[in-house]
């Protein structure tokens, strides 16, 4: 009896969650903007995983550019030209899709847990507590975060990945007033004085009713802090704080610009980084936005 | 009266700290004695904002109580978490408006479920819930199992929400308006389950109400409370018969104007608990001394000055008024 | 025989939802005559909000109304938006429920009360003043902003509103559901002081019956989107004949009477939905004493032996008209 009661609640909840699923699903489908910017994402991420098959890793050397033209425009041989020491644009641009993407999703993790567990903490917890994290969230609110980032850049190293927790680290705040906002809301409802009521702890209020109700909306935020995180990755790369060894699109603008293309018109070296850091901010934001339409009634009908 | 308290509340005082620097607290709850027996029915009945609603979640420990003592069960009121969580076993509470008590996410089953997750009672689980929910009129209760609160109207909710306090088997349900925000025609429906539950299970029932019928219909002793205190309390049928204090009067000749009873509306309305009035909390707006009754009676000095103590009659009930301490008063 | 005030005929609303048509209100006629209260009564979903809005127009634009609607003899459906207007307020007014919503909370009482009666181009001579004096407020109040007044107080404020333009009828829509009986009682007397004063007609709707009792001449109640029973308000609340009306008015038991004491009383079953309305008679699912027919025919609204304005719509009672 007991073991068929706990597979019917099991199936259940799985269910519950295949129909959220296929209704999130559908409302997506039937949002223009959003559905656009899931394609354009996707488009994105098979570029991505291409990159083997487009261009070989080693072309990303210095050396590999030394019997090319160096700034030759557009060719048969070059689809998007060289830059100023002969290397391929495409091959730098495809796997640096790679690096730009990876950056934006860890840094995105990042700033998403921090943000989450301090929204969480300083919605639930009343008193000092939550007036300390909200102290330190308006810190990282209002400090000028470009200068912050850079210089925990320079100190923690330039891979890749330190620069991910580097992004994340100076951007979970927003996600954490949110987050926090919305844990408050929550905590006020009815059934969670109900679940009080029958002797429940903190710990199952957060996790059978507060966190199931904020997940949605993290979701949402987080798809909204990748663009920014990728775009402080460009700013920092473009600014000569990135990683030598690793192409992102910003380190990519950063050549095209102490090379002098821009003053030669060299398009095809600064033009496609450009585009691709444009066309994944919104690809982002648009999806962004449309799940935050989906899961947030309030603005529904807007 | 009270053969077998389950409940003693002495002199149980709540109090709000002041919104601004320097204003004063609101005594929400302002020294109340009730005691609750085993099995027993009893209605709080006052307006909005006398404190009904925070005196029964401070009998619950959902809110915590400034002054006085709650004795449940013979233990006095629990201190340690362990304690409070058994406590919360035995003593449950059915809101308001079933749609908000009711997760939204969550299945009917999990719901009433809950309870037993909380306390570690996995035993059996699907079969204690299929039985209280039977219990409570849904039947056959296969059929809401999986169902989510959206999709049952709302008497069905709070036959939900009443199941998921009864799976715990609970000594004592506090019922906050239990039927308020439901139609009319499915209250009687769900006042009826409450009183067949408190009969079945000897489980003890306070409904907290501002309407004077529900507790005709289930109430055994009813209190009324104006402005965080206990005014008048008594057995239904006499309480409602010959009500004594002046405002059960007033409130009882409002509802029963059809019957061809005087209406004494009262003027104005129940004051802040921020600035509670000066002697009997009532007086403002008291009939008797605005119609010289209590000058006659030669108390009018007292009700401004003295605050009167629920004193009990010989007949079990209990007034907290001056004039009826006075033997020269004929209650009409 | 003088024109009634109002005179509603085979009344349909049918909302367009996401989910297709809804049927609110099915076929409904009521009259009210001059100094009279109609008190319509009902459970959520029957339509008796819904019909209220639709007397003068106040749905939305994608309802269809069809019947006619009759006020002063005119009929407001086939108003053009300009007279239409001219005749809210005007003629008729509405006291709406949840005060608290309705006010403006960034404006006085004073300029909102003026508000209504600028709108129409009507400056009355006492003004607000005599207004507020009038409902109980106090002049003084004119300043206040909805925050600072209490419940009963703002719902004074909007009768206030209510008679800013000397209507003829007020549509009063639940006036006083959120307020507690004491307050309750004090806001019917008024309006039933204000109503005997200036001869107005009224149209009190109200899920509780209790409340009909002190202030209706005439009671309608209404299931499913139809009147199923009228007549006049004590004999109707004390003597219901439909079984529906029967058991609506046991679920407000009266204090003092055994049947009712320890024996509460409802129906099973929750009102239907209007979108999904049973076949024949829409009560017959929760009705005790249905009989087969009422699976088949929806009866429609007769007279009772040989009361006078009593007409019930049930199998069981009555002959048909004429």
């Amino acid at each position: 009896m007991r073991e068929s009661g706990s597979t019917t609640v099991r199936a259940m909840t799985w269910a519950r969650r295949r129909r959220a699923f296929s209704r999130v699903w559908r409302e997506l489908r039937h949002d223009r903007p959003g559905f656009i910017g899931l394609l354009l994402l996707s488009g994105f991420g098979l570029f991505a995983l291409s990159a083997p098959l487009i261009a070989d890793r080693s072309s990303l050397l210095a050396a590999s550019g030394r019997n090319n033209p160096d700034l030759a425009a557009p060719s048969s041989k070059f689809l998007l030209g060289t830059d100023e020491i002969g290397r391929d644009v495409l091959a730098q641009l495809v796997w640096g899709s790679r690096v730009s993407l990876f950056i934006g999703l860890l840094a995105t993790v990042v700033a998403v847990v921090i943000g989450s567990l301090v929204g969480l903490a300083a919605g639930y917890a009343k008193g000092k507590i939550s007036a300390v994290l909200l102290a330190i969230d308006d810190f990282f609110l209002v400090v000028p975060f470009l200068p912050l980032a850079i210089v925990l850049a320079v100190i923690l190293g330039r891979s890749p990945t330190t620069l991910a927790i580097v992004i994340g680290f100076t951007s979970w705040a927003g996600s954490a007033r949110l987050i926090r906002a919305q844990v408050l809301t929550l905590s006020e409802r009815a059934y969670v004085e109900r679940a009080r009521a029958l002797g429940a702890g903190s710990w199952h209020v957060i996790v059978r009713h507060v966190l199931p109700g904020v997940a949605p909306l993290i979701i949402a935020n987080a798809t909204l802090i990748v663009p920014t995180a990728i775009l402080t990755e460009s700013t920092l790369s473009f600014l000569g704080f990135g990683d030598r060894l690793s192409p992102s699109w910003g380190k990519l603008l950063d050549g095209a610009q102490s090379s002098g293309s821009i003053t030669i018109n060299a398009w095809w070296y600064f033009l496609p980084p450009g585009l691709c850091i444009i066309g994944i901010v919104l690809a982002f934001t648009l999806l962004g936005r449309a799940l935050e339409r989906i899961f947030d009634p309030r603005l529904k009908g807007r | 009266m009270a053969r077998d308290p389950l409940l003693v509340c002495d002199d149980v005082h709540v109090a709000y700290p002041p919104r601004r620097r320097g204003g004063k607290p609101a005594r929400a709850v302002d020294g109340i004695d009730l005691e609750i027996s085993k099995g027993e029915i009893v209605a709080l009945v006052g307006e909005s904002g006398c404190g009904k609603t925070t005196f029964a979640r401070a009998i619950l420990g959902l809110q915590e109580v400034s002054a006085g003592s709650i004795v449940f069960d013979g233990k006095s009121f629990p201190a340690t978490a362990d304690d409070r969580k058994s406590f919360h076993r035995r003593a449950q509470i059915v809101f308001q408006d079933p749609t908000a008590s009711l997760n939204p996410r969550h299945s009917v089953y999990e719901i009433v479920a809950e309870g037993l997750r909380i306390h570690g009672l996995s035993d059996n689980e699907h079969e204690v819930v299929t039985r209280a929910l039977e219990r409570c009129g849904l039947h056959p209760a296969d059929r809401y199992l999986s169902k989510y609160p959206h999709e049952l109207s709302g008497g069905q909710r709070q036959r939900v929400v009443i199941a998921g306090a009864m799976v715990l088997e609970p000594k004592l349900l506090v019922a906050d308006e239990p039927v308020s925000s439901l139609d009319a025609s499915v209250r009687g429906e769900i006042l009826g389950l409450l009183q067949t539950l408190a009969r079945e299970q000897e489980m003890a029932v306070l409904v907290v109400t501002h309407d004077l019928g529900l507790a005709w219909n289930i109430a055994d002793r009813i209190a009324v409370m104006y402005l965080g205190r206990i005014v008048e309390i008594g057995a239904t049928e006499e309480l409602l018969a010959r009500p004594k204090h002046p405002y059960t009067q007033a409130l009882l000749s409002v509802v029963l104007e059809h019957l061809g009873m005087v209406q004494q509306i009262l003027v104005g309305e129940m004051p802040d608990p921020t600035a509670i009035p000066s002697g009997c909390r009532f007086h403002q707006r008291c009939p008797l001394l605005q119609s010289g009754e209590a000058k006659k009676l030669g108390i009018d000095s007292r009700c401004t000055a003295e605050d009167p103590v629920l004193r009990s009659d010989n007949d079990g009930s209990s007034v907290a008024c001056h004039a009826t301490e006075s033997p020269t008063r004929v209650a009409c | 025989m003088t024109t009634p005030v109002l005179q509603v005929s085979d009344l349909h609303v049918t909302y367009h939802a996401h989910s297709g048509a809804v049927p609110a209100v099915r076929g409904v006629d009521i009259e009210i005559s001059r100094g009279e209260t109609l008190g319509l009564a009902g459970e959520s979903g029957c339509g008796k909000s819904t019909l209220a809005m639709a007397l003068l127009r106040l749905v939305p634009p994608t309802t269809q109304i069809t019947g006619s609607i009759l006020l002063a003899g005119k009929d407001i459906l086939t108003m053009k938006p300009g007279e239409l207007r001219a005749v809210r307020w005007v003629q008729a007014s509405v006291v709406f429920q949840g005060a608290q919503h309705v006010l403006n909370p960034v404006r006085s009482i004073g300029r909102q009360i003026d508000e209504a009666t600028e709108t129409h181009g009507r400056t009355r001579a006492g003004g607000v003043a005599e207004l507020l004096e009038l409902v109980g407020l106090g002049a003084r109040r004119a300043n206040d902003y909805p925050h600072e007044l209490s419940g009963g107080q703002k719902q004074r404020a909007l009768i206030a509103m209510a008679l800013a333009c000397d209507p003829m009828l007020i549509i009063a829509d639940e006036p006083t559901t959120a307020l507690d009986v004491m307050i309750q009682a004090q806001i019917l007397q008024l309006l039933d002081e204000i109503k005997r004063e200036r001869g107005l007609s009224m149209l009190f709707i109200t899920h509780d019956l209790s409340v009909l009792s002190q202030i209706a001449d005439r009671v309608a109640i209404m299931y499913a989107g139809r009147v199923i029973e009228v007549g006049a308000g004590k004999d109707l609340l004390r003597d219901s004949k439909h079984p529906y009306s029967k058991a609506l008015a046991a679920s407000f038991p009266i204090i003092g009477e055994n049947t009712s004491r320890r024996h509460p009383q409802g129906l099973a079953g929750d009102p239907p939905s209007p979108i999904d309305l049973p076949s024949g008679c829409p009560f017959h699912p929760r009705c005790a004493v249905a009989v087969d027919q009422c699976r088949s025919i929806d009866i429609e609204l007769r007279s009772v032996g040989n009361a006078t304005n009593r007409r019930v719509a049930c199998v069981h009672f009555g002959v048909r008209d004429g």
